[in-house]
């Protein structure tokens, strides 16, 4: 069939490449920021519906109400920050490679923080087996296993941002590529 | 497609390819019906659900989708809306599973198109006008499937492309190679009873569900009304075809469903020896081509007056409109013994002979989306 | 269906409803197993949804969004299974959730067969029924048992879908 518009610059392995690098970015950034949040509400059921982390939780009240802090108030404060500030350390590389990789963002500092990402997820790895303050070999449940299969995958999703943050770039420069998709439907 | 191309345009195809007016009018009647018959029609009618053509949204709000379910869906809408283009495709490295659905996409000039005309030979006028209808739909529906499917239905990346000059300079309307478009996105609600919005751009699509059997991933749900808008030209990317951006050229493809449709009718009127795909009667339509390309590209929503007032001047004749209700008294006071001979009950015959076949080849082919197969 | 499909789906059924007898006759002790029956369906759920991305999803544009879908449902559903302390309250919230939205959509599916001719009553009842149970976990908030109880009714109502579901024909055509 005659095409109405050059499709076939449109494509080219070059612009067929450049699209798939920039949903991969893109879903690669939003998935992180559902990780994101996912890792702050199993954070806060395993602190409200669980026994051990409650029991933690009361042992380290005690200690607060040492220093004459209300332990109550000073805990939830302490959730609260630390729940901000994982879901902003989240949606800042996430929405960075968002925007990134619609072409609406110049700047790289998501992937600075997506090769920290890997190289700390993957180094944190052997500590679901291993206490190496304790020197002790871990208990492996189901959840474990889970948290395990969370964190390889957030491994990929990190080497997905890295890979297609520098596949754009590279392909961008070519001076085959006109970036010439520009056609996102809304909804 | 709609009434106007399934009802109006399938009449003077017929008349131009040389059916009296009245045989053009049960040929177009059969091609409309198909998108209304439906089982709940059936029972009403007291007439075999298996002959059923399509599904209503109530009924596919119902329909399960477990192992019968889907296969109830697909025999019916690969059938006689999303006919495969081609049941033996190959792509690597794909799982059965993908292929089974894959290779349901719909398209023209498949081997099915073929046999889907060939077997409306020497048949009623009804099994002419059911084939019609399938024949249409393979130029409207190319790139989707008749099954649940989102890693097939699923599609993205849309937007218009609106001519901005004809470079000849003669007025022509056709979609000439050398004119220019623009690239306007498009915004797609999730509201059914709203109507598109053509000026701005807007339009109604099914949401987006990513679980694979969802009715809302059935045939081209995710693209909206956009696949039966006879003037609309446009570009998504499809969830099956490798990142690549895809072009739908309605008028152009609407054209050749015509001179398809015209072509087809000629044969099966008994004035060509056979039926071959690709082939279009350009020439017997040649004096009629700008009237019909100016009604195809007329941006609205419904062509029926264009088309109807083309097919009055053609024959002289009025054309009534589509009444579902004209045959229905017949084929109900019929008895058992004489249903056949009415006028559904030839159109009910058409259709289960046709997705009889349709649901063979499926299921010869190695699939079994369209259910088991036995012959008789 | 298969013969094998059939069997594995009535079996499936069956202890279903075998399972939800149990928990109507002991609802006071059974919130636990409720808990743990949640956990398997959501674990169940993230297995399957990974599957397919490694099966199917992997070949779409956007795919990778399935296998992230997949693995948070499997982190929940195992997750689930270890809390201790999960108080009733939330079960009652989920099923009550669940069975309004279902209930408001059956109701309203039914209003639009009635408006086309259809057969409405019997999907008019299934959505009274639903909004019944979602009012019953409102009213009996602070009952643990009544979670039991509605969870129970839920099983059954799917249990027999189940089998019905596996009892219907496989429809042959016949090449004449």
């Amino acid at each position: 069939m005659n095409e109405l518009t050059e499709m076939h610059q449109l494509n080219t392995d070059d612009q067929i490449a450049l699209r798939r690098f920039r949903n991969t970015l893109r879903l690669a950034g939003g998935g992180y920021i559902v990780f994101g949040i996912w890792s702050i509400m199993k954070f806060l059921m395993m602190i409200t519906m669980q026994q051990k982390y409650m029991e933690m939780m009361f042992d380290l009240s005690d200690t607060m109400a040492d220093t004459g802090m209300n332990a109550t108030v000073g805990d939830i404060i302490f959730i609260i920050v630390i729940s901000l500030f994982v879901v902003g350390i989240h949606l800042w590389i996430g929405l960075g490679a968002v925007r990134y990789a619609q072409g609406s963002g110049g700047k790289r500092s998501h992937l600075v923080l997506a090769i920290l990402g890997v190289i700390i997820t993957i180094v944190q790895l052997p500590l679901y087996f291993y206490d190496p303050v304790q020197k002790i070999i871990q208990d492996v449940d189901m959840t474990t296993i889970a948290s395990i299969m969370v964190d390889i995958t957030l491994i990929f999703l990190f080497f997905d941002m890295i890979i297609s943050t520098i596949q754009i770039d590279k392909l961008i420069r070519s001076t085959a590529v006109t970036d010439t998709d520009t056609a996102t439907d809304k909804g | 497609m709609q009434e106007d191309f399934h009802y109006y345009a399938t009449y003077c195809a017929a008349f131009i390819a040389g059916y009296t007016h009245d045989e053009s009018l049960d040929i177009a009647y059969s091609a409309q019906f198909v998108d209304l018959c439906s089982r709940t029609v059936l029972v009403k009618l007291k007439a075999p659900v298996t002959a059923a053509t399509t599904q209503l949204q109530l009924e596919l709000m119902d329909a399960r989708t477990d192992i019968i379910g889907i296969q109830d869906i697909t025999r019916i809408w690969a059938s006689f809306h999303f006919l495969p283009r081609d049941l033996y495709a190959y792509k690597e490295k794909r799982p059965k599973k993908y292929m089974n659905k894959y290779r349901l996409i719909c398209g023209p000039n498949g081997d099915l198109v073929k046999k889907t005309v060939e077997l409306a030979k020497d048949r009623p006028l009804q099994s002419i006008g059911i084939a019609m209808h399938v024949l249409a739909d393979t130029w409207a529906h190319m790139n989707f499937a008749g099954t649940p499917s989102l890693v097939i239905n699923n599609a993205s990346n849309f937007c218009e492309l609106i001519q901005t000059e004809i470079a000849d300079g003669n007025g022509t309307v056709s979609g000439d190679e050398t004119a220019s478009y623009e690239e306007i996105p498009l915004t797609f609600r999730h509201s059914p009873s709203a109507p598109d919005d053509l000026d701005g751009h807007l339009y109604t699509n099914s949401l987006l569900q990513r679980d694979e059997t969802s009715i809302m991933n059935l045939g081209h749900g995710r693209a909206g009304h956009l696949p039966d808008y006879s003037f609309i030209r446009y570009r998504y990317m499809p969830a099956w075809d490798d990142y690549r951006l895809t072009e739908k050229d309605n008028p152009s493809d609407y054209y050749r469903a015509f001179t398809q449709m015209v072509y087809a009718m000629r044969y099966l009127h008994g004035d060509l020896e056979s039926f071959e795909v690709d082939r279009y009667d350009q020439d017997t339509v040649a004096p009629y081509e700008d009237r019909i390309r100016g009604i195809l590209i007329k941006r609205q929503l419904v062509a029926n007056d264009d088309w109807k007032a083309f097919g009055e001047e053609l024959s002289g004749e009025e054309i009534p409109g589509f009444d579902l209700d004209r045959y229905q008294d017949e084929y109900m006071s019929a008895s058992d013994d004489d249903r056949d001979d009415t006028f559904i009950g030839g159109f009910v015959q058409g259709a289960i002979a046709h997705k009889t076949m349709v649901s063979n080849e499926i299921f010869e082919s190695g699939n079994k989306l369209a259910g088991f197969v036995q012959k008789l | 269906m298969t013969k094998l499909q059939r069997i594995k789906e009535i079996a499936f059924g069956l202890i279903m409803t075998a399972y939800a007898v149990l928990l109507f006759v002991t609802p006071e002790k059974s919130f636990p197993a409720i808990v743990a029956v949640l956990s398997l369906i959501y674990t169940v759920r993230g297995i399957s949804t990974i599957i397919y991305y490694f099966t199917m999803a992997r070949y779409m544009t956007d795919g990778r969004s399935i296998l992230y879908k997949g693995v948070i449902l499997l982190d929940f559903g195992l997750l689930t299974s270890v809390l201790t302390n999960v108080p009733h309250i939330y079960v009652l919230l989920y099923l009550l959730i669940m069975h309004a939205f279902s209930g408001a959509v059956e109701i309203l599916r039914a209003q639009e067969a009635a408006k086309y001719g259809g057969a409405w009553k019997l999907k008019m009842f299934h959505g009274i029924v639903d909004l019944l149970l979602a009012l019953t976990c409102i009213i009996f908030i602070r009952q643990q048992s009544i979670a039991v109880i509605v969870f129970a009714v839920g099983l059954v109502y799917s249990a027999i879908l189940r089998i019905v579901s596996a009892c219907r024909r496989t429809k042959l055509i016949y090449i004449q």
